[in-house]
């Protein structure tokens, strides 16, 4: 197993970091976490494992609280990053 | 002139004092950290030293680590504690003028199952206690999309030595060196997560990994 880390700029947008994120999965592996620096941006973690052809691709979304079970998907992590500069609570799920 | 810092020198200890009161003797890691910059500047013009400039970095790590479990009738515990790495880091980006630069404190930890799974991999170990600031890379362009996941499984199920190959041929070690296959295989996927984001590099990149398979 390796680990990888990226920094995001904290400007972008929940559909723009989530198509950034699914192409470096492509070849850095599954998002596993999300964080943020101390410089105003996002830390994002990558897990090189291989992943059977049928998992869902990641998908960010914006929620308020704890995040919602999603029928057929699996939450992988929650918590404060930047989107669009402001600060907000987002769930990861696959 | 005196400046005088900028030292929360009772906020880590207050907050491992609060974070122990919440969680009691429950088997909860406890990681704190209390990190201060101090600057002292002494200006003096009537003196032989006019400008007295002292900078220190002070840091205080504590960290409360519970047994996996206690496994003996009497409660003891016998066993190892949970895994935890930390990594931390300051670096200073000088200016043109004297004190104009600025000073980054990074730091990074794992625990619990993340640092379980990475103990026995140094290189990861190492990407955690060295916090890295690699920008996410670029989108993918559309042609390129549908082959980088196949590309990159290829390369995942190369044997070793077609690894350490392929590794040589783009360039990632030196004609001399054997990393680990792991270490390798992670240079590569690292080079190909900047490759995807540009066509003729997509296409240099696939090309050096058919001659290492020998295609």
């Amino acid at each position: 197993m390796t680990i990888n880390t990226r920094t995001a700029q904290g400007s972008l947008k929940l559909d723009e970091l989530q198509q950034r994120i699914r192409d470096t999965e492509d070849d850095l592996g599954v998002l596993r976490n999300i964080g943020l620096t101390d410089a105003g941006s996002n830390r994002l973690t990558f897990d090189d494992a291989e992943l059977p052809d049928d998992v869902k691709r990641t998908t960010l979304e914006t929620v308020t609280g704890h995040p919602p079970q999603r029928p057929g998907s699996v939450l992988v992590c929650f918590g404060p990053i930047f989107i669009g500069t402001s600060l907000q609570q987002v769930a990861v799920y696959r | 002139m005196s400046l005088q810092p900028i030292t929360l020198r009772i906020a880590g200890p207050l907050a491992l004092a609060t974070t122990l009161a919440l969680t009691g003797c429950s088997h909860t890691l406890v990681f704190a950290e209390q990190t201060g910059f101090n600057l002292s500047v002494i200006v003096k013009p009537s003196e032989a030293t006019p400008l007295n400039v002292n900078l220190g970095l002070d840091r205080t790590v504590a960290s409360l680590v519970p047994p996996i479990h206690e496994n003996t009738p009497q409660g003891v515990v016998d066993g190892e504690g949970v895994n935890m790495f930390a990594g931390f880091a300051a670096h200073y980006d000088p200016a043109t003028q004297p004190f104009a630069g600025s000073l980054r404190i990074r730091t990074q930890f794992a625990s619990g199952q993340a640092a379980t799974m990475i103990a026995g991999d140094p290189n990861a170990v190492i990407r955690v206690v060295n916090v890295s600031d690699i920008p996410l890379g670029g989108l993918t362009p559309d042609s390129i999309r549908p082959q980088v996941l196949p590309l990159r499984r290829e390369i995942r199920g190369l044997s070793d030595p077609q690894k350490l190959r392929l590794a040589r041929d783009l360039g990632l070690i030196k004609p001399n060196e054997s990393p680990s296959p792991a270490l390798a295989e992670s240079l590569i996927g690292a080079k190909l997560d900047l490759a995807r984001q540009n066509e003729s590099d997509f296409a240099k990149f696939k090309a050096t990994v058919d001659k290492a398979v020998g295609r």
